[in-house]
């Protein structure tokens, strides 16, 4: 591997999202969601320049969707997760769960 | 698409501002979940929080990675051969290089100037800090006839009435005009300018005060601020520690101490004056001016904070009828801001004044600069030829027409540049020229930014002007047609070459009938007939010796042979300002009120002015009652309504008596206004001003006579006269000034346009030598060679003639209207424009002309 990606807190969640989605996974939606389970309202500008990124860091794909009248007959760009994407939440995880365990008990007292 | 509509969609240029800015692989998602957002909002929220969420996702998504690479320039590869082929151009075609940038030169220096004139024009009375609250107030006089009457003067009365019944007036300065007044300083004896005026002068007016407190300068009755350069002259340099408490005698009787040294007044000051005397002081000397009916002074009044004209307007519009009812004054303010570009009245409106010469010469300066350009539109177009195959190989390597445009544009620009170098630095040179003519003092601040801003945008403008046609013109060539030698010139090319040189020659004869209609007006005034005569007279004033033995005087005066009549008055016949409501007539209603001028006078004065009497007889020393007699003028009559005046009763300022002669009208101030009703009082008592007469070729004896009498009656006072006429000519300064000034632009325009036209002439004489020399070889006469080459110019003069001719009526016919008395166009006026302007075409392309039509045909048949 050499060179290791890391993936930022916002960036993990929107991966994560995407995840969530599957076949839906598009800015818009991406922002609802983040509204609603999350309780965070961010700016779909932000939203989008995070997909660009997951994109280039090999994280996610995106291939364009179907038209819709709502949105004046333009595509959707949808995304979905690449194996390396899979890989690095994986990772993420993992590396979490290890930190956890080693937090000794006396400190949540 | 039903289903489409049902949507409602984002405003449209917020739309238009993504799809600039925007990657166009990015866009069609993006926009799209900008679209679904805007749906959701509308729904629920409404269209105008909908609205401002897209603009603000717009603009929030204007991130590095959304938007498209802009080239601002083209790459510098390119530039650098846009520049190279620019200078090779410039060079190659030295000639045209050369008329291109001389016109230029001439016609933004020409720019340069009437900028700075404007400039000048627009800053007087603009540095005076209350300067939005201060107010000029006029009055505005209701005649009989119905007409009004604006006088720029109000009486002292009013002060106390502005500044305790109207709380919306904050200060008020009441001023005489400027007076000339002898100085006695420590045995100097000087003649100063100087005003009397309200104690609030430097309140109000930002004159700001070296030494004295702004508050108390002139609340003492005989206290007096005098001027830097003043104190410098009678107090030497450090005046500052010598000035103050010192007293000044003016005209040798009264006593003034020095509270107060004020900044030299700056040239961009309308008011303009050396000492300030108090205002309440005078009045406390000349009671009489304590009457509602006289209007003496000039009154400027600052108004409270907030307080709009025209609330202010009406508020004190009555302030004079309510305590003077019978007086048909009605109160009108001006900005002061106003006051010098707008001093024109009439009819008890603001109609107009020197912004109108601000505003012709704006239009002048535009008008240089089209001619200007349109050379450079003319010879760059007339060559095109020579660049079609330039054009042609960009357009094959793939030049877009817009990179032709902005390569074309480029390139008059790089040329204007230039010219603009060099005009701002014969600006520099010849700015000492152009003061000396406007009787200005005009610098240029280098300094300032707004300078160097306008002349790049001036460059930018006029290089834009410059380039448009050409770029537009070149650049639209077909590649095929150039390369395989076809291209072929549209006869609408030609005609848009021809209808541009019409409208140079248009412009120019126009400001030529302007400048000689104007020049005919001016000499028209100077010798107008005005009732009177005004040559050879001289004037002076007298102190109170002179004036009480004036027989005397008269007397040993009218011993000099070169002296024709001498006579006194209290005001010089050309130059009367004041005027009174205060006359009543036998047979006068109420309503017909009406403003006088009054002059006290001897028996001599109608004599001494030549003025005709119409009918009745003159003052004489026989009758004694004279004292209470008038004369009146035809206009007095007319304005009272009298068929037969003579005899009929009339009093003025407490004297009652008759009317017992009409004189014929003559004019008691510039040609500008009607003549105004006067009435002539015989006052020898208050007469300080001596009329002398001089028959022609000897005034100097005159002169010297007169210098005799002065000192012997008056040796304290230092011996000065004036001539009526020269006096008389100042009132016109302004309009000498321009008259001089349109000639000169005239000129320019008339010397750009030729310089296109001779552009032009040489251009077509290389490309038709060919021809020419075959019609020589075929019997052509170098004659009829000529006429050929520049017949084609001439017409395009001529047809410019025609259009030119009846815009110049029409536009003089009205800028005379301005005269009350004017002269008439005259046909032979407009003739000479015409003729004028073919005869300097003429010249111009002949020269072309005949130096192709004598060239030998072999040389430019041999080579083929």
């Amino acid at each position: 591997m050499g060179q290791r990606i890391y993936l930022g807190e916002f960036e993990e969640l929107i991966l994560l999202l995407v995840g969530v989605l599957y076949d839906d996974a598009y800015a818009v939606a991406i922002k609802a969601e983040l509204a609603t389970q999350l309780g965070r309202n961010v700016n779909i500008s932000a939203i989008h320049s995070a997909l660009r990124r997951l994109e280039e860091k090999g994280f996610a794909r995106s291939e364009m969707g179907e038209p819709t009248t709502k949105r004046g007959g333009r595509r959707k760009r949808l995304f979905s997760l690449t194996q390396s994407g899979k890989i690095a939440l994986d990772e993420n995880r993992t590396i979490r769960n290890q930190l956890w365990q080693q937090i000794p008990d006396i400190s949540f007292s | 698409m039903n289903s489409q509509n049902q949507y409602p969609r984002p405003p449209r240029w917020i739309n238009k501002l993504l799809e600039w800015y925007c990657k166009p692989d990015q866009l069609e998602d993006l926009q799209g979940d900008l679209y679904e957002l805007f749906c959701d909002r509308f729904e629920s929220d409404n269209q105008f929080k909908a609205n401002l969420g897209f603009l603000w996702d717009v603009i929030r998504s204007f991130r590095p990675g959304a938007i498209k690479s802009f080239t601002f320039f083209p790459d510098t590869i390119m530039l650098q051969n846009y520049f190279k082929i620019a200078f090779r151009n410039i060079q190659r075609n030295r000639t045209f290089t050369a008329i291109n940038v001389m016109g230029l030169v001439v016609g933004l220096t020409a720019s340069l100037f009437i900028f700075l004139w404007v400039n000048d024009e627009m800053s007087v009375n603009q540095f005076h800090k209350n300067g939005p609250q201060i107010h000029r107030v006029l009055s505005n006089m209701h005649l009989p006839t119905g007409e009004i009457a604006t006088w720029t003067n109000v009486p002292f009365n009013l002060v106390k009435v502005l500044e305790e019944e109207y709380p919306d007036v904050d200060k008020t300065v009441l001023m005489t005009e400027v007076e000339r007044k002898l100085f006695s300083v420590n045995g100097q004896k000087i003649r100063e300018s100087g005003i009397v005026a309200g104690k609030d002068l430097f309140n109000v007016f930002s004159f700001s005060l070296l030494f004295g407190d702004a508050e108390t300068v002139l609340s003492d009755p005989r206290s007096m601020a005098i001027s830097e350069k003043t104190a410098e002259k009678y107090f030497g340099e450090n005046w500052l520690e010598k000035a103050a408490g010192q007293t000044i005698t003016l005209n040798n009787s009264l006593e003034y101490k020095i509270t107060g040294v004020f900044e030299d007044i700056p040239e961009q000051s309308s008011l303009k004056f050396d000492f300030v005397t108090p205002m309440d002081e005078m009045i406390s000397r000349q009671p009489w001016q304590e009457h509602w009916g006289n209007f003496n002074f000039q009154m400027y009044i600052q108004l409270v904070d907030g307080i709009g004209l025209k609330e202010a307007n009406q508020k004190i519009e009555n302030a004079i009828v309510k305590h003077y009812p019978s007086s048909e004054a009605y109160l009108k303010l001006q900005p002061f801001t106003d006051e010098y570009l707008y001093s024109e009245i009439e009819n008890g409106e603001i109609v107009g004044g020197r912004i109108e010469y601000v505003r012709i010469l704006s239009l002048v300066a535009v008008f240089l600069l089209i001619i200007a350009s349109i050379n450079f539109m003319n010879l760059s177009t007339a060559q095109s030829s020579r660049r079609a195959r330039e054009i042609g190989i960009r357009k094959v390597v793939g030049a877009t027409r817009s990179s032709l445009i902005n390569q074309f544009m480029g390139e008059s620009i790089i040329l204007v540049c230039l010219s603009m170098i060099l005009a701002v630095i014969s600006v520099e040179f010849l700015l000492p020229f152009f003061n000396n003519l406007t009787g200005k003092n005009i610098e240029v601040d280098y300094a300032s930014p707004a300078y160097w801003g306008s002349l790049l945008l001036l460059t930018f403008i006029t290089g834009m002007l410059a380039g448009s046609y050409p770029s537009l013109f070149l650049s639209s060539f077909k590649v095929v047609n150039i390369l395989k030698g076809t291209l072929k010139f549209d006869v609408r090319e030609v005609f848009m070459r021809k209808g541009l040189v019409i409208f140079q020659f248009s412009l120019s004869i126009l400001l030529i009938i302007a400048t000689l209609v104007v020049y005919q007006q001016m000499n028209y005034m100077k010798g107008k007939k005005l009732g009177m005569e005004k040559e050879n007279l001289i004037y002076m004033s007298m102190n109170d010796k002179m004036k009480n033995s004036f027989h005397t005087v008269r007397n040993e005066l009218m011993q000099n042979p070169g002296v024709e009549a001498v006579c006194s008055s209290n005001q010089s016949p050309l130059a009367v300002y004041n005027s009174t409501t205060d006359p009543e007539w036998e047979g006068m209603t109420p309503d017909q009120k009406t403003p006088f001028s009054v002059i006290k006078t001897d028996e001599n004065f109608v004599s001494t002015m030549k003025i005709q009497i119409k009918e009745g007889r003159n003052f004489s020393q026989e009758f004694s009652l004279d004292s209470n007699n008038f004369l009146i003028n035809e206009t007095a009559a007319k304005v009272m309504g009298l068929t037969d005046p003579l005899n009929k009763g009339l009093a003025v300022w407490g004297r009652e008596g008759k009317i017992i002669g009409v004189m014929n009208d003559f004019h008691i101030g510039s040609l500008h206004s009607p003549i105004k009703p006067v009435i002539l009082t015989f006052r020898p008592e208050d007469c300080w001003m001596l009329f002398v007469k001089t028959k022609s070729g000897q005034t100097e004896s005159a002169i010297s006579s007169l210098s005799k009498v002065h000192q012997e009656y008056n040796p304290e006072f230092p011996f000065e006269y004036q001539f009526v006429d020269q006096k008389y000519e100042q009132l016109y300064k302004s309009e000498m000034v321009i008259s001089q000034l349109a000639n000169i632009f005239a000129f320019i325009a008339m010397f750009i346009a030729c310089l296109g036209l001779l552009g032009l002439a040489t251009f077509t004489a290389e490309r038709r030598s060919r021809e020419i020399s075959i019609r020589k070889v075929l019997g052509a006469s170098v004659p009829e060679l000529v006429v050929l080459l520049s017949g084609a110019f001439i017409r395009l003069v001529i047809v410019s003639v025609f259009i030119s001719v009846p815009i110049g009526y029409f536009l003089m016919k009205n800028w005379l209207e301005n005269f009350a008395y004017h002269t008439d166009l005259s046909v032979s006026l407009f003739i000479i424009s015409g003729v004028m302007a073919i005869i300097i075409a003429w010249l111009t392309v002949s020269y072309q002309s005949i130096k192709a039509a004598i060239l030998n045909p072999i040389n430019s048949l041999r080579s083929e």
